[in-house]
């Protein structure tokens, strides 16, 4: 329960998906001008994360692992989390109509991104089990969806500000990513600390 | 069997399912759409201007198909376009009625009194976040003419810090109201009795204009005397005050600055 705990943590905080560990940049840049797309984005990512790490996680232990096929991991993953964001996005269409809409257009955008590709490698890599590799992927895509808000938040307030022309638009959103990036560098080492503590 | 072999058969397999898979699923799941859509779709304007109040044109058509909305559904097409969607759905054409943009505030910042005077960047949405504005009317014009950049056809132009819409030019496409911070721009029909009868008051309050002071309770702080924007309160020290009715443009400021709460 308590490594669960540190796991959620350590996946918001200290090694944020956006923020430490730099993946999915495309989204935190493209779709962080509003609040509400940055909201949209955020819950089909948390949705898509989780349900693509929970089967990668069983493709890797049951089919490349016995198979020994794992070298083949990068490719396997992207076709089947392709695969299955699809297959997803139709049942969603027929059977769950409210659902489709609101996740709308964010559903098939972040399928072959990059977060997601990542954390399902680095489920496998840190020999999580099926259950904590599913907390590890929500809890990651959780920080995603915080970091991407607080990025909103800000760019809509500079919205509003006058900024020298070279630093408008994509150059100041990746200056602020960095300081946010610093920000978040504080919580760094948190885990370990953590992890020591309740061992003890 | 070589690793190559092995590797390239794994794929070929794997992609080989994912694909029947997938159009298995494509073939289960699939929704019957409705031709008229598509047919609805194309006979819009394209442009996505979001005018009608739907997110697209696609999203329009749909709601036509639906039901939901009539073959005067978009706001800028013109005749021809209602006409077009009329007879794909085979119904009666009813002409959208033309709305256009209106600003509610009709006091410059001559006119009403300000709180403060602000220097920061020349933009409505940058002045709201500093006590929404300077003027102590709280749905009073901020003037620094967002609306004015906002505008893609120069439909808005400013003078003594208000907006003016040019009606002929105003298409009706809502950008202004969704940019506007105090949310004073309202889109309303373009006929002539709409457009004399909303003004400030008139439009903000609705339907409750009748402010009076509760002469007992009053603590005679004078405040309300102090910031109403068109001078409508009549104070003096250790009296309680006096609102007249005719010069009262019905802005909240005292309702909402008053400390014991007794305007209303």
């Amino acid at each position: 329960m308590m490594e669960a705990a540190i796991v959620i943590f350590s996946a918001v905080f200290v090694n944020n998906i956006l923020l430490a560990r730099y993946l999915g940049n495309c989204p935190f840049c493209g779709v962080s001008k509003s609040l509400s797309s940055a909201w949209g984005m955020g819950i089909a990512v948390i949705f898509v994360i989780t349900i693509a790490t929970a089967t990668t996680w069983i493709i890797h232990h049951f089919i490349l692992d016995p198979l020994h096929l794992s070298y083949l991991q990068t490719i396997v993953f992207i076709l089947v989390i392709a695969t299955l964001v699809q297959l997803v996005e139709f049942f969603l269409q027929k059977n769950a109509v409210a659902l489709y809409q609101s996740l709308g257009i964010y559903l098939p955008l972040i399928t072959t991104n990059c977060a997601v590709l990542g954390v399902a490698i680095l489920a496998i890599k840190n020999n999580y089990g099926f259950i904590m590799s599913v907390f590890f992927a929500a809890a990651s895509a959780f920080g995603f969806l915080l970091a991407l808000l607080c990025m909103a938040g800000i760019r809509q307030r500079l919205e509003t500000v006058i900024l020298p022309r070279p630093f408008r638009g994509t150059a100041i959103t990746l200056i602020i990513a960095g300081i946010m990036a610093l920000a978040f560098y504080g919580f760094s080492g948190m885990d370990a600390t953590l992890s020591s503590l309740v061992h003890h | 069997m070589t690793p190559l072999v092995t590797t390239v058969l794994f794929m070929a397999a794997l992609g080989s399912i994912a694909a029947i898979v997938l159009i298995a699923a494509a073939r289960f799941f699939a929704v019957p759409a409705d031709p008229r859509v598509e047919a609805v779709l194309a006979a819009l304007p394209g442009v996505n201007c979001g005018a009608c109040g739907y997110s697209g044109c696609a999203a329009a058509a749909a709601a036509v198909v639906r039901g939901e909305s009539g073959p005067g559904v978009c706001l800028i097409g013109k005749a021809e376009v209602s006409a077009a969607i009329a007879k794909i759905m085979q119904q009666q054409e009813t002409a959208a009625k033309r709305k256009i943009a209106y600003l509610c505030c009709s006091r410059n910042t001559a006119d009403a009194k300000s709180r403060f005077s602000y220097n920061g960047p020349a933009d409505c949405r940058a002045a709201m976040i500093l006590y929404g504005g300077g003027k102590t009317c709280a749905g009073g014009c901020i003037g620094h003419g967002t609306c004015e950049t906002a505008c893609p056809v120069d439909a808005i132009t400013m003078k003594n810090n208000l907006p003016v819409i040019d009606p002929a030019r105003c298409t009706g496409c809502g950008l202004c109201v969704k940019i506007c911070p105090k949310n004073i721009i309202a889109l309303i029909e373009d006929t002539p009795a709409a457009v004399d009868k909303k003004r400030c008051a008139e439009y903000c309050m609705q339907d409750n204009l009748q402010f009076e002071v509760d002469q007992e309770k009053c603590i005679k702080c004078g405040i309300c005397f102090k910031n109403c924007p068109v001078d409508a309160i009549v104070w003096e020290k250790g009296r309680p005050a006096f609102i007249e009715k005719e010069k009262c443009i019905g802005c909240y400021t005292c309702m909402r600055l008053c400390p014991p709460k007794v305007i209303g």
